[in-house]
């Protein structure tokens, strides 16, 4: 199933976005995996409001890699990408 | 734009240096296995266990304090900031902490072998400035916190559920001198009540209704079902209580009555999250949890036909060990999850490259041994207990000592591969 835009998820031209903002955990990592299992290929931004360290593991599971880039005030901003 | 790293959140605020929570998961390994070679060798003595001093007591207690409360707080000191966004005490407070409740629980349950009051007294000094110190952590941490209401609600009434069962330990081991209560028997079961359905229990049910959903991918459970389910076993657990230090039966299995009740909700609510889980293959954690749901609401059933004198002579016997299965299945479960889980998060935040998987940390022949062990022990000890047979309750703990060493070999190996992992320097 392809990845659809919504308000929280949208494709940019440096590929996906995913706000999972104010959202109580586990949903964030939910809904970004939620995500992944769509896009195969591409870089995924997450904007999240801590950094996602539950996700890590699970990332790694699936083969994703992380880097925190800067992001907007009280953002934490993740780049995903496939190994 | 501003960097993440100035933000509150970051993995360095949220993430205790790795050999802090392994270190308490280690302990917590290895009184596994003194619990079980205590009680295989003293298997005679289990069945007509009424309380006192002697090696059933402290294997009960190398269970409870070393196994149980260890792993507890060595979660709940890493999961607690993380769940109520709060930063972390400074390590060295936690490495007291642990070095006081590890010679404290040592001291305690060797006196307690022994019978010998003087070691009891000074291992329970140590376990109570510890667990002093551990209540003063998590207060700090309640106060500031108000993120996950849930696991908040159950972290308060943990911390008023340790101060009551602290109290009642130390009366009991000064009436091992004095003999100055008038009936130790049932201030031991309040003692017993007041640390394993409520100290271990509101943080087993509190931390489960973040670590089920997390471990297989699921939806959180709704707040309000896991509010109602609190007040009832809250309420059961203070009739309970109240009711056996009072001698009064009656309100005692009221109390377990609403305990099932409260427990009941708590287990229906994770097994409705489960059901719309993304992680289609759970593994042999996950057949603990489910040995420990049966085994949750079996002991308050057994607690309310206690409380009724509808069991017998070997009722007390029963009831504690659907007691000790739930939490042991429950925990041991929780730390064949955690420990991988925690290593590959911690390889993840330290390193540039892949860091190793959950799967790659887990050797599942030991978790399928320890499995099979733990449930065959408890079933020959139920059956050992119920029908005074020493010989099956000497074969269940030998069963349950084979599971806790190869218990032992899972941890050690996860530890020797994430060590490894660490040690490969950054391209």
């Amino acid at each position: 199933m392809a990845a659809e835009n919504s308000e929280f998820q949208w494709q940019a031209e440096d590929g996906w976005h995913i706000d999972v903002r104010g959202l109580g955990p586990p949903r964030p990592m939910l809904r970004i995996l939620a995500l992944l299992q769509t896009v195969a290929t591409g870089e995924v931004t997450v904007h999240h409001d801590r950094e996602p360290i539950y996700l890590y593991p699970e990332l790694a599971e699936l083969g994703w890699s992380h880097e925190i880039i800067p992001g907007d005030d009280g953002e934490v901003r993740l780049r995903l990408w496939p190994y | 734009m501003a960097g993440a790293s100035a933000f509150l959140g970051s993995a360095a605020e949220r993430l205790l240096p790795h050999d802090i929570p392994f270190r308490f998961f280690g302990a917590a390994v290895i009184f596994h296995v003194v619990a079980w070679l205590v009680l295989a060798a003293h298997a005679d003595e289990v069945a007509d266990f009424r309380g006192g001093g002697g090696p059933v007591l402290a294997a009960v207690h190398l269970v409870t304090l070393g196994v149980f409360a260890m792993t507890a707080m060595g979660a709940s000191l890493q999961l607690l900031p993380v769940a109520t966004l709060q930063g972390f005490a400074t390590p060295g407070v936690i490495n007291v902490l642990w070095w006081l409740f590890t010679a404290g629980t040592v001291g305690l349950t060797f006196g307690m072998y022994q019978s010998w009051h003087d070691a009891m007294a000074l291992g329970g000094g140590g376990v109570t400035a510890a667990i002093l110190l551990y209540l003063s952590l998590l207060v700090g941490n309640l106060r500031r916190g108000g993120a996950m209401v849930v696991v908040v609600a159950h972290g308060w009434l943990a911390v008023a559920a340790l101060i009551g069962l602290l109290a009642l330990g130390l009366m009991l081991i000064a009436n091992q001198q004095t003999g100055w209560l008038v009936d130790s028997q049932r201030t031991g079961v309040s003692h017993m009540l007041l640390a394993l359905y409520g100290f271990m229990g509101f943080l087993a049910m509190g931390f489960s209704y973040v670590l089920v959903p997390l471990f297989a991918l699921a939806p959180a459970v709704p707040d309000r079902g896991a509010l109602a389910s609190l007040v009832c076993v809250v309420v059961g657990l203070a009739l309970g209580v109240a009711g056996t230090w009072l001698d009064r039966d009656a309100w005692a299995a009221a109390g377990a009555i609403l305990g099932l009740a409260g427990a009941s909700v708590h287990v229906a609510l994770l097994v409705l999250s489960l059901r719309r889980r993304m992680r289609k293959r759970l593994g042999p954690a996950f057949v603990l949890i489910g040995l420990s749901w049966v085994l949750l609401p079996l002991s308050l059933l057994l607690g309310a036909a206690w409380a009724l004198d509808l069991l017998g002579e070997r009722g007390p016997v029963l009831f504690g060990l659907s007691l000790l299965g739930w939490l042991l299945s429950l925990l041991l479960a929780i730390l064949q999850r955690i420990v991988p889980f925690l290593a590959s998060m911690h390889a993840a935040a330290n390193q540039k490259r892949r860091p190793p998987t959950v799967a790659a940390l887990t050797t599942q022949g030991p978790l399928s041994v320890h499995l099979y062990c733990h449930c065959a022990a408890l079933a020959l000890l139920s059956v050992g207990a119920l029908g005074g047979l020493p010989v099956l309750i000497k074969l269940g703990a030998s069963v349950g000592l084979v599971g806790a060493f190869a218990f032992a070999l899972f941890f050690l190996t996860a530890m020797t591969r994430f060590r490894a992992a660490l040690s490969v320097p950054t391209p």
